[in-house]
């Protein structure tokens, strides 16, 4: 039998992975839930296939082309004169449909912002040389001048 | 039967470390009479550099000068401390960049009154220098021994340890020449200015976690930002320890492969040696954390974990897909 997970938050109410399973293709779990929720998939054949699942989403999301506007339309923008923008919005009806077009647009970035280009934080590379050389060139101040800044005179490497 | 002098009991005791045993002060004093030295004294000299990376030991030879309150260091960077706290650091022979300036200048340092210095005995000779040798402690063990020179106070040789008593990190004067260099040092050309800017910790709102202070005695100095990475540094008196904050996740990819596995909080993290200490870097709550220190390991990972836990929680990709997607429904219902 499958271990209960989610004990943290984490889980859905009904004793199974749920969002938890996204945030361990992501790579956000700690060790011991990450430990923990492969426990689980391993003996939950509904976690396992939503897995799956889950996998293929993601993977048809980020194969996903950009969408470039149509060529010129920046320009088309910058130029239109007022009063032919207003001819074309000469009637109610018109106001009407391109209204709902205008809200279905921003309603489709919304999710576009939300939901997609933004899954989670960005990751990023601390920019460790940076940050040592700033800590011994401030840790200095007050200090033996030889103890604190005389490793700086190395350059940080980790072997990678 | 005859009795042992002085100076071979002193070497007796330095030999099987039994130097903790001498008469003790709380505080560093004697660190503080090696900065002053270092401020008030003219040399030059080749110091060595030595730290434990894994299971190899690296060194690296230095060249140091000072006068007149300034003081060079060249080796593959350059780095010169200049009056009213100027720092500037040139990188394989490039120009200058100002990394910090007066106006950054942090609190004061507590006392250190955590350790225990030993009272000073007559040491072996340093870079051909007569040394006199104190002891750093800290609940009972042996964190550092200091060589310092009879005549001037200069640190000639540092030795950090780790539990097990062998040295992980070395500074040692190879040769050195107290008195007027000659030359006076140059003062740089022009200088690029790199220096972050102070900030006051109470405006930081949820942008970064700056406690007033972090296990094992570490209290903050002072808060700085550059870009989007918050700096906050702390001492204990001795040791001093920056932690530096900014937005984002961390990828196992994203860092060297080198680094030992380390647990901070309920988060993975990673801790790598560099010549002037260990630094451990780590994510949770949507930043990433990169804590630098001269500080013993332990130290640093104690006040690591003492940084108080980040409150929110971002969602998961199919998490932010779903709330997305239900906002955009809810007006359809």
């Amino acid at each position: 039998m499958s271990r209960k997970f989610g004990t943290g938050g984490f889980g859905a109410s009904d004793g199974h992975l749920g969002d938890a399973l996204s945030a361990l293709l992501d790579g956000e779990l700690p060790p011991n839930q990450e430990t923990a929720a492969r426990a689980h998939i391993a003996g939950c054949p509904t976690c396992s296939h939503e897995l799956l699942a889950v996998t293929q989403a993601r993977s048809w999301v980020r194969a996903l082309p950009p969408v470039e506007p149509p060529f010129g339309l920046y320009e088309r923008m910058l130029l239109e004169r007022p009063q032919r923008i207003s001819a074309v919005f000469d009637t109610r009806a018109s106001i009407r449909r391109r209204a709902g077009v205008a809200a279905f647009g921003a309603a489709a970035a919304a999710v576009t912002v939300l939901g997609v280009a933004s899954p989670s934080q960005p990751p990023v590379s601390p920019a460790v040389p940076r940050m040592v050389e700033a800590h011994a060139t401030g840790a200095s101040v007050g200090a033996d001048l030889l103890s604190k800044l005389a490793p700086v005179g190395v350059p940080v490497s980790f072997g990678r | 039967m005859k009795l042992a002098s002085p100076a071979a009991v002193t070497a007796l005791a330095l030999a099987f470390g039994l130097a903790g045993s001498l008469p003790a002060a709380a505080g560093p004093a004697p660190l503080e009479r090696a900065r002053e030295a270092a401020e008030d004294t003219p040399f030059e000299g080749v110091l060595q550099v030595r730290w434990r990376d894994g299971a190899e030991t690296r060194s690296e030879r230095l060249t140091v000068a000072a006068a007149s309150g300034a003081l060079v260091v060249r080796g593959a960077n350059q780095v010169m401390a200049r009056p009213a706290s100027v720092r500037l650091v040139s990188h394989r022979g490039g120009g200058w960049e100002e990394l910090w300036r007066p106006s950054l200048t942090p609190a004061p340092r507590p006392d250190g009154s955590k350790y225990v210095t030993t009272e000073p005995v007559d040491g072996p000779r340093v870079a051909g220098r007569t040394s006199r040798v104190v002891e750093l402690h800290h609940k009972g063990r042996l964190l550092e021994r200091l060589y310092l020179d009879k005549e001037t106070g200069l640190l000639l040789q540092r030795d950090q340890f780790d539990v097990s008593r062998t040295v992980v990190r070395s500074l040692a004067f190879e040769s050195l020449k107290v008195g007027d260099p000659g030359a006076p040092l140059a003062d740089p050309p022009a200088t690029a200015n790199h220096a972050p800017k102070a900030v006051a910790a109470e405006r930081l709102g949820r942008s970064a976690v700056a406690p007033g202070t972090l296990g094992d005695g570490y209290e903050r100095m002072g808060v700085y930002r550059d870009g989007s990475v918050v700096h906050v540094l702390y001492s204990d008196g001795v040791y001093d320890l920056s932690v530096f904050q900014q937005p984002g996740r961390l990828r196992r990819s994203d860092v060297p492969p080198s680094g030992e596995r380390v647990v901070v909080g309920s988060a993975t993290g990673w801790r790598y040696p560099w010549p002037g200490g260990q630094l451990v870097v780590w994510s949770s709550g949507g930043k990433v954390f990169t804590a630098v220190s001269d500080a013993p390991a332990d130290q640093v990972l104690a006040a690591a974990r003492s940084m108080p836990p980040t409150p929110t929680r971002e969602l998961s990709l199919l998490g932010k897909v779903r709330r997305a997607c239900e906002a955009l429904m809810a007006p359809l219902r």
